[in-house]
């Protein structure tokens, strides 16, 4: 068996240290993001355009309607599903489990495609509907693990069968609906071409808020991880805050999936390395997570859109590429693990 | 109170859809012909948005029948989208460059052009996904929709209105009207023969009603669509459905790039089932390939000539 949660020797310096380089790194891949593009801007003539505030300039429009907003919906949207990886992971006990694996992207997918139907234009219902639809995917999954014991690749195939059951009813919708608009850009593989700041303040809200929750609940989810057993005894109410922690969760992909459409593998890679770089204390897990999914996705969009100019690739597409092999590379070292112990 | 519920649900679903099936056929672009102060022309675009313009310049086509429109209307191009090139074949200036794929057009590249006017299409997607970010760029962006000739005329009148070339309007439209009726009037068949309009693509053959750009003329020419009235042939193609319908003619139209593959394919899944050749249309001879310059992509000045090609096939001089 896996064993999911050992609390790392390393100390708290350690998780800060880290902790301080990633805001090094995130703050480098931000301006990265915002400096490059399709077209070649000059530094100094975008700072000049910048300040002088001249907003019929291209170069002004260019930042302020194509950089700004997407490097803004990268960093929310790979914050968000790292973040929500991280904690499906600690409440499935399951290192397999991640947003697009169970099936709550799609949960959100569906519910969205449904909301811009029913109520055409209706842009502030969307995040909500996302949110209801991952809960209700993440909800589906909890009590079906619940019903007995289950091993960590019976979850994920039943979260494989979930996830089918959403994008059967996605494709349905669209099919009846071919006219069925949501967000922006191509939002099945999952993109950010398109988006505006317009469209990402509900979104924010979610996702921010879901952060700051999630890092008030980091001690309880390192108790969680423990196992249902040493939680209670540490004196923990191990279904109230498994539930809290599925509505942040859910709240976090919802929200990400609301204006960024079906972005995957974010939420399985990030936790994964940042457990990796700074072991698996909760209280540094998820604010690295937050700043390496942002960092991330940046840095896959800013290839998404440069790599084939002037075309570009929708960047759900490029972190897809990365990220199967890693979750095949996952599958079988648990296998090999389990033969070992057999 | 559930079952209350539920008809509630039902109740906006059905009327969603009837509403959104009503949009589908509303007027492409409606033109308002308000002629302000010093040359602005104004006029309502296919999503109901009220555009200004005035003398523009730089302008961008995310289509490339609609950039050819614009050229047919006597405009200047400085940016359109791969398919202008590649299956329109359009010559432009070199200072004209390619801003994406129709349907993944670059935003970025299309600011960096700052263009007075951006021409797209309200039936993509890809392209009713940027309205708000030309919003928040200021830039005026102008959606059309064009399925049959009469948009394509409503949409040159637009663009002739802008670029003041009313000669361009009677040459590249009207000139064609008048051929497209005279295509009409010479084929009133005695019988309206019985059609069935295929497209063929590499994954797979459809069957298209007269809702479409082909499907229409067929039926202006005096046809009877068999799609138009089996419905079950526009969800799966049934050889059997086909066998018991015994259409008089079978119009076949290859889509996308890999047209070797299209063909390959309806050979695979309808030629080769022993019944094919038993069918009224091929034994005598009506089974048809058509071009796709003239019966996929939008003929615009040449829609006439697409009519007169489908009408000697029906009276038999083609």
């Amino acid at each position: 068996m896996f064993t999911f949660l050992k609390f790392s020797a390393a100390p708290d310096k350690k998780g800060w240290l880290l902790l301080v380089i990633s805001i090094l790194f995130l703050t480098v891949s931000v301006l990265l993001g915002l400096f490059s593009g399709a077209s070649f801007i000059p530094p100094s003539v975008l700072f000049k355009v910048l300040f002088s505030g001249s907003t019929k300039d291209p170069v002004y429009r260019i930042f302020m309607t194509v950089r700004l907003p997407r490097v803004l919906g990268a960093l929310l949207a790979g914050s968000g599903l790292a973040v929500s990886g991280s904690i499906l992971q600690t409440v499935f006990h399951n290192p397999l489990a991640s947003p697009n694996i169970i099936g709550v992207n799609a949960g959100a997918g569906l519910f969205v495609l449904i909301c811009s139907i029913l109520f055409p234009g209706a842009r502030e219902l969307i995040p909500f509907a996302a949110f209801l639809g991952g809960l209700l995917a993440s909800v589906l999954i909890l009590l079906i693990s619940m019903t007995g014991r289950m091993s960590q690749l019976l979850l994920v195939l039943t979260g494989f069968v979930i996830n089918s059951l959403f994008t059967a009813g996605m494709n349905g919708v669209l099919i009846l609906f071919p006219d069925a608009y949501v967000g922006a850009g191509n939002f099945l593989a999952g993109g950010l071409s398109g988006i505006t700041t317009a469209m990402l303040i509900y979104p924010s809200f979610g996702i921010l808020g879901g952060i700051l929750l999630s890092l008030c609940f980091a001690k309880g989810l390192n108790h969680l991880g423990l196992g249902t057993e040493r939680a209670s005894a540490l004196g923990m109410n191990v279904p109230v805050t498994r539930g809290l922690a599925i509505v942040i969760a859910a709240a976090l992909a919802g929200a990400a999936v609301s204006f960024a459409g079906l972005i995957g593998f974010v939420g399985l890679i990030i936790p994964h390395a940042v457990k990796l770089l700074i072991g698996t204390d909760n209280r540094f897990v998820l604010p690295g997570s937050a700043l390496l999914g942002g960092m991330f996705v940046i840095l896959c969009d800013l290839f998404a859109r440069t790599l084939f100019v002037p075309y570009e690739l929708p960047v759900g597409i490029m972190l897809s590429f990365m990220g199967c092999p890693f979750f095949l590379y996952l599958i079988l070292k648990n296998r090999s693990r389990r033969d070992m112990e057999c | 109170m559930n079952f209350r519920l539920l008809k509630i649900t039902v109740l906006i679903m059905i009327l969603t859809s009837l509403l959104s099936g009503c949009a589908v056929r509303t007027v492409a672009a409606a033109r308002n012909n308000t002629e302000g102060q010093a040359g602005d022309y104004q006029f309502t675009d296919a999503l109901g948005q009220e555009i200004r313009v005035k003398n523009p310049k730089r302008v961008v086509a995310l289509m490339g029948s609609f950039a050819d429109t614009w050229q047919k209307a006597g405009g200047e191009l400085c940016g359109v989208t791969d398919d202008a090139l590649d299956e329109r074949g359009l010559v432009f200036p070199e200072n004209v460059i390619s801003v994406g794929m129709y349907n993944s057009p670059n935003l970025e590249t299309i600011i960096g052009l700052n263009p007075d006017l951006v021409i797209l299409s309200s039936e993509t997607k890809e392209h009713t996904a940027l309205k708000e970010a030309f919003k928040q760029a200021g830039i005026t962006a102008a959606y059309f929709r064009v399925t049959y000739f009469e948009d394509y005329l409503s949409m040159l009148q637009i663009c002739t209105d802008i670029t003041g070339r009313e000669d361009l309007y009677k040459k590249n439209g009207l000139e064609t009207k008048q051929q497209i009726e005279a295509a009409i009037k010479k084929n009133i068949p005695e019988s309206s023969p019985r059609v069935l309009f295929l497209l063929t693509y590499s994954g797979g053959v459809v069957a298209k009603n007269s809702e479409c750009m082909t499907g229409k003329m067929l039926k202006d020419l005096g046809c009877t669509n068999l799609a138009d009235e089996n419905k079950s042939l526009l969800k799966e193609f049934s050889m059997e459905a086909i066998i018991k319908e015994d259409p008089d003619y079978i119009f076949v139209v290859p889509m996308g790039n890999d047209e070797t593959q299209a063909n390959k394919n309806l050979k695979e899944s309808i030629e080769n089932n022993p019944a094919w050749n038993g069918l009224k249309a091929v034994q005598n001879q009506h089974y048809i390939l058509l071009p796709k310059e003239k019966f996929l992509y939008k003929p615009n000045e040449k829609w006439g000539e697409s009519y007169v090609y489908l009408s000697e096939i029906l009276s038999g001089t083609r």
